[in-house]
């Protein structure tokens, strides 16, 4: 029998996926749990960070998601309470070794960036240490009514770079000619007036969508050149215009749920000796927008990965 | 965790049978500068454009120059910028063009459009597929799908008038009240 009470678990991320991650380890009575993230709560949070309440907007996210579950007082694997440790903190600024003393990483980050430099840390470790390390990383990420979970053994299966290529490139969405000179969209219309006419007419301030003014200004702009091609200007509201720059994908809950549940369900089935390091499909992605569609497939490692890969040395 | 820690203990064995020789690691770099050392490592560059990498390093900056050596801008000197973000291969380089330049596909300002650069960028793309894209647009100037709208109408109404055009405003010209940098020695 597996013995849990020297397993530790690294959550990355204390926002939607995380707060239902930190809730599932601790109700499986996980000893050791840390947890990052240098966000702090914001009230359009609430509905489905339930972690926080409204009394603690403003503050760290990962101490009152701490806070609260220690404060449950559950017990733990060898009758210890779990106890949340919180890092309100960059998590790129982790040393390795820190990162070192984890059984798991579990993520729930909004971030591809972060990912890559975390998945880049844990397969520096099994390789220095010549495979006497080695730290599952498990990547939960959703959007909107999709998501995926990634099991990753570095130096054994498929690491984050290895299937980089298959993620969705993150692009302008609109050709630079038709928001200039072809707009048919408001969409356009502000398109153009942050990536054209604000730059000429500030060309030593960078646009920040937080600062009221700015955001003034890109909806005068926008609403003034929509009469000129005849776009109806009624939807250029301030929330409009923030959706389309911040390019919001509004967050549903329970595919929050699905995917760190599965993610939480993949380590215990690593934890439990449950998995067939060659057979079991790897990686899993969700799609709720119609009906339930879910699939899980193994996905090979690249021999050329610039992180993992046998070849890279070459370079 | 006993199977993962068994193969872990295999991967060892084996690794002690093969030759000592420990790994070296790369640490200083991020994975976004290990992708783009790759590209520089594969990429085929033609006679007709110079790359310069020397400030990739410091400021994530790379710098292409295209000398087209056919089509309405033959012998012209055109320079860019390419900014890398940490996000590379995600989100493509920032391209600008850093000549005034008469342009369908250009504007004044140095903003390029090119399809590859925006809206059908994918990470399988690389510093490449940018050279090829960009040299092409030289080779031939897109009027359809414009940026400069007034370089666009004359090459469609008129290619010689559009060439005399280019011609003029490479040598340093002024057209439509506005003056063009000199791209040609």
């Amino acid at each position: 029998m597996t013995d849990l009470t020297s397993v530790s678990v690294l959550v990355l991320g204390a926002g939607g996926l995380g707060c239902e991650m930190l809730k599932n380890l601790a109700l499986q009575g996980i000893p050791t749990v840390h947890v990052v993230d240098m966000d702090t709560i914001e009230l359009t949070n609430l509905n489905r960070q339930f972690l926080f309440t409204e009394k603690d907007v403003g503050r760290a996210k990962v101490e009152v998601a701490a806070e609260y579950i220690n404060s449950r007082e559950i017990v733990g694997a060898g009758g210890q309470l779990v106890k949340v440790t919180p890092h309100f903190q960059d998590l790129t600024l982790f040393t390795r070794d820190f990162l070192a003393q984890f059984t798991f990483v579990i993520s729930g980050l909004d971030s591809v960036e972060a990912r890559r430099h975390v998945n880049a840390e844990l397969v520096k470790i099994t390789l220095e240490s010549q495979f006497q390390k080695c730290i599952p990383f498990i990547d939960g990420a959703s959007e909107g009514f999709k998501g995926h979970c990634k099991v990753i053994i570095p130096g054994f299966s498929a690491c984050y770079e290895c299937s980089l290529n298959t993620l969705p490139a993150k692009t302008e969405t609109y050709p630079l000619c038709t928001v200039a000179n072809n707009p048919r969209k408001p969409e356009h219309l502000i398109e153009y007036a942050l990536m054209v006419q604000w730059p000429q007419t500030f060309p030593d301030v960078s646009f920040d969508y937080e600062n009221p003014d700015h955001l003034h200004w890109l909806t005068e702009q926008s609403i003034d050149r929509a009469q000129s091609y005849a776009i109806d200007a009624s939807a250029l509201t301030p929330n409009f215009i923030l959706g389309v720059i911040k390019n919001i994908v509004p967050s549903v809950v329970s595919t929050n749920a699905i995917i760190a549940g599965q993610c939480c369900i993949a380590m215990t089935r690593l934890l439990y000796d449950l998995y067939d390091f060659e057979n079991s499909p790897n990686f899993s992605i969700f799609n709720g927008e119609e009906g339930a569609f879910s699939h899980s497939y193994l996905h090979s490692r690249d021999p050329n990965c610039l992180i993992c890969g046998d070849n890279k040395q070459t370079l | 965790m006993l199977k993962l820690r068994q193969m872990q203990q295999r991967k060892q064995q084996e690794k002690q049978q093969q030759s000592g020789s420990a790994l070296v690691l790369e640490t200083s770099l991020t994975p976004a500068q290990l992708r783009l050392r790759q590209d520089l490592a594969s990429i085929d560059i033609p006679p007709t454009v110079l790359l310069d990498e020397s400030d990739l390093l410091a400021n994530s900056t790379a710098y292409m120059t295209i000398l087209p050596d056919e089509g309405f801008y033959r012998s012209g000197t055109f320079k860019f910028s390419l900014h890398f973000k940490d996000t590379y291969p995600i989100e493509p380089p920032k391209v600008k063009c850093l000549n005034k330049i008469y342009h369908p596909n250009i504007d004044v300002s140095g903003n390029v459009c090119l399809n590859i650069l925006r809206e059908d960028w994918s990470p399988v793309l690389d510093l490449q597929s940018i050279l090829v894209g960009l040299l092409l647009l030289f080779l031939e100037p897109n009027a359809k799908d414009p940026l400069n709208k007034d370089a666009a109408f004359d090459l469609q109404a008129d290619a010689n008038k559009f060439g005399a055009h280019v011609q003029a405003t490479m040598r340093g010209g002024v057209l439509r009240n506005v003056r063009y940098d000199r791209v040609v020695s």
